[in-house]
């Protein structure tokens, strides 16, 4: 039974990971802001390692990261790592705190914006991406935090829901 | 209990590490033509039909947008072209401007320049998904004849060069894309320079250029086109708009203006060079 319900997660996951894919390759470069999109795999993995702790995120993280990176010009694993350890870390930050108030996803998706995009330019420096390491680009850090940060209104509920072990087939709001 | 969940944690941690960290080794090295390359292609040829799908569905809603947060620019940009379209209508009136507009206009298959190279025509579809590079990716591949580092042009003059190609899309470097370089050659003083990309802008800085060169505001700039550069001699690449020279610098800041905008512009032709 446990193992029937694991399955079912990891296939709601695995679509929420091509509708994310999806959303992020095809309509936000639509939606650019200051030139910036937002990184939405980031955003829900984030939202899970805040809800069901850093393991799960940073393996979401990883493979959010990762459809992204099929589609960058960067090095494949890059925002996979970066993604991976950003909601690792704020994952483990959480477990120390008491679970936030809903009114606070938007801004731990901005933290989580600026630590996946401070590592992206930091690792990508060290593998040979020198180009990234400029002062134009905390610029872009910052602005996509933000969006990152507006984006998490609708991502966390979706990406907590779509995460949660006791749910059927069936999406039913998540909350605290 | 808390132990064994601690543990537990770490190794999961460090196995994500050490796959991230094997993948990009194995992509720096491999390229287009290993592993992650050929993963890659296939990805994005996978999200081909969805990517044309969603963007003609999106078509309208993308207009409204670039409307809404490009309003201040498009002002701009409208009060530029107004007063490029008056000293347009002067030259009309000498009969040569209005057959060089009648010349643009017959489209991409016509270029003035670059006309002994063959092309491949294509249509922009969508701009880069990240924030760190300034891409665009073109509706055509290998499939139609699309190779690595063809360079690509639109109207009026050089827009980049194709950076990594699948069976049936291209990724196209812009030259305001940080990583991007060419060779530049001004028309009048032969003066050369390099252009490095700036994101988000069409103005770029030119470096390297000597402060004796005798750059004037109004110069046309072109493609150098060494024998190891990707792209091909005398492509319209952009215009001088401004040239700072301090005493005692050993170099000059000149400031140009892109000729191609991909911003604006749908289609584009892909040069087959060098020519096979």
């Amino acid at each position: 039974m446990a193992g029937a319900v694991m399955a079912v997660r990891l296939v709601r996951l695995a679509l929420l990971l091509i509708l994310l894919t999806v959303l992020q390759t095809a309509v936000f470069p639509h939606l650019r802001v200051a030139g910036v999109v937002p990184d939405l795999g980031l955003v829900a993995a984030v939202a899970i390692a805040v809800r069901y702790g850093p393991e799960t995120g940073a393996a979401f993280g990883f493979a959010a990261g990762l459809a992204s990176d099929l589609f960058l010009q960067t090095p494949l694993g890059l925002a996979a790592l970066s993604f991976a350890l950003t909601a690792y870390l704020v994952g483990a930050m959480q477990n120390t705190l008491a679970r936030p108030a809903r009114w606070m996803r938007p801004a731990i998706a901005v933290g989580g914006g600026l630590v996946a995009g401070l590592l992206f330019v930091g690792l990508g420096a060290l593998v040979g991406q020198e180009q990234l390491f400029a002062v134009l680009s905390l610029r872009t850090i910052v602005l996509a935090a933000v969006y990152d940060g507006v984006v998490a209104v609708a991502i966390f509920p979706l990406a907590i829901s779509v995460a949660d072990p006791r749910n059927g087939l069936g999406v039913r709001a998540a909350g605290y | 209990m808390a132990d064994l969940r601690s543990n537990r944690r770490r190794t999961i941690l460090i196995l994500l590490i050490l796959t991230s960290i094997t993948l990009i080794t194995l992509d720096t090295r491999g390229g287009d033509s290993g592993v992650g390359g050929t993963v890659r292609n296939a990805a994005r040829d996978a999200f081909a039909p969805v990517q044309d799908g969603v963007d003609q569905l999106l078509n309208p809603v993308a207009d409204w947008w670039d409307g809404v947060t490009k309003a201040g620019s498009i002002k701009d940009e409208n009060r530029r072209l107004r007063r490029e379209l008056q000293a347009e209508r002067g030259k009309v009136a000498t009969g040569r401007a209005a057959r060089a507009e009648i010349e643009r206009l017959k489209g991409l298959a016509k270029l003035p320049y670059a006309p002994s190279i063959p092309g491949v025509e294509a249509q922009i579809v969508i701009g880069s998904p990240g924030n760190f590079e300034a891409t665009v990716t073109l509706n055509k591949g290998t499939d139609d004849g699309v190779g690595t580092n063809m360079p690509v042009v639109a109207g009026a003059g050089l827009l980049g060069r194709v950076a990594r190609v699948s069976g049936r899309r291209a990724t196209v470097l812009l030259l305001t894309d940080r990583d991007s370089g060419v060779g530049v050659r001004d028309v009048r003083s032969q003066a050369q320079a390099v252009l490095n990309g700036n994101p988000d802008t069409q103005l770029q800085t030119l470096d390297a250029l000597e402060a004796a060169s005798d750059v004037k505001v109004g110069d046309d700039l072109v493609t150098i086109g060494n024998p190891d550069s990707p792209y091909p001699p005398d492509i319209p690449v952009g215009k001088v708009v401004a040239v700072r020279k301090r005493t005692g610098d050993l170099t000059q800041r000149v400031t140009i203006r892109l000729l191609a905008d991909a911003s604006t512009t749908e289609f584009v032709r892909v040069l087959q060079w060098p020519v096979p």
